[in-house]
């Protein structure tokens, strides 16, 4: 991945090659406990809490694996926040996206996890802008934890939703 | 009893499988508590007056829901009792989403296949505005109970 490139205000301000700063992040337990009260709310019949092997830590204790393990769902959360902090304004969030992420390995309770990225295309297409994201999560012993793209839409002008026209 | 039913295991489970559809407001509180459990500072993700909210992709988790246990329970069989960690995630999103929409969406099995002796599930949720998708969400799992060697991974 290339040095990190400054913040770009607008999509012509984004160059193929440029790398997102990267962000670290020590899985803390707690930080998985709040990513699931937002997914898995602790309602009474939610039936997503019990048996979930990224918030219910006896079952996962007893589970193969040994223990809890985050929820891909917020590894993909936090490869987005990295790629959000970079883009433009409103990118990504405005529609007209794709995510496309794979999970070679588990990401644990104490790991420090990596997050990088680096811009590999720009296109506009029926009058949007767009920059793909090579997107990549390792964690401290160098495995990839999470690897893919990231193809954000970039607002025009800075605002959103006026890219439907 | 539910233990006397079924296990959705690989073997039971057929590409095709369909949970009945579900309709799911996009509400700003969830989208504000997405970036104070992520401490995303998005100003997209912030309520402003004026100004509408952004809808990060992972929402596509909550306005069209994945609901495997729904569809696990409608086709008369239970849950595996073991974790089935995800192997992919994939996300289109095909429109401008907008907080106060409902959204209707259906989970099916798309797929299901054996790589490298481990058995897989594709899930797919489309999330419809009328007739017309908006967003697409893919999901695999391992569907085996594991290895000891994962353990270690």
């Amino acid at each position: 991945m290339s040095t990190a490139a400054a913040s770009p205000a607008r999509f012509e301000d984004i160059r193929v090659g440029d790398g997102l700063p990267r962000q670290t992040w020590t899985v803390a337990k707690e930080d998985i406990e709040a990513f699931g009260d937002f997914l898995y709310p602790a309602t009474a019949q939610n039936p997503e809490r019990r048996g979930n092997p990224h918030i219910d830590e006896e079952y996962a204790r007893q589970s193969i694996y040994g223990g809890l393990f985050v929820d891909g769902n917020q590894t993909v959360a936090l490869l987005c926040r990295m790629a959000t902090d970079w883009l433009p304004p409103g990118s990504l969030v405005c529609g007209f996206s794709e995510v496309d992420v794979k999970f070679p390995n588990p990401v644990r309770v104490a790991d420090v996890i990596a997050f990088s990225g680096e811009v590999s295309a720009k296109t506009t297409e029926g009058g949007r802008d767009r920059v793909r994201l090579e997107v990549l999560a390792q964690n401290q012993a160098g495995k990839a934890v999470a690897v893919g793209a990231i193809c954000a839409c970039v607002p025009r002008g800075g605002e959103m939703n006026n890219q439907g026209a | 009893m539910s233990e006397h039913l079924p296990v959705y295991d690989w073997e039971y489970a057929t590409a095709g499988d369909e949970a009945s559809p579900v309709t799911v407001e996009i509400t700003a509180d969830k989208i504000l508590k997405y970036a104070a459990a992520l401490r995303d500072a998005n100003p997209a993700l912030k309520a402003m007056p004026g100004r509408p909210l952004g809808v990060p992709p992972i929402m596509v988790r909550v306005y069209a829901p994945l609901r495997r246990r729904e569809l696990v329970a409608e086709k008369g069989a239970r849950y595996p009792d073991h974790p089935t960690p995800a192997v992919h995630w994939r996300c289109q999103v095909l429109d401008e989403l907008h907080v106060g929409e409902r959204l209707t969406s259906v989970t099916r099995v798309s797929d299901k296949y054996v790589r490298n002796g481990r058995h897989f599930l594709a899930w797919q949720v489309e999330a419809r505005r009328g007739a017309d998708v908006v967003a697409r969400f893919e999901y695999v799992n391992l569907w085996d109970r594991g290895r000891p060697e994962d353990r270690n991974r």
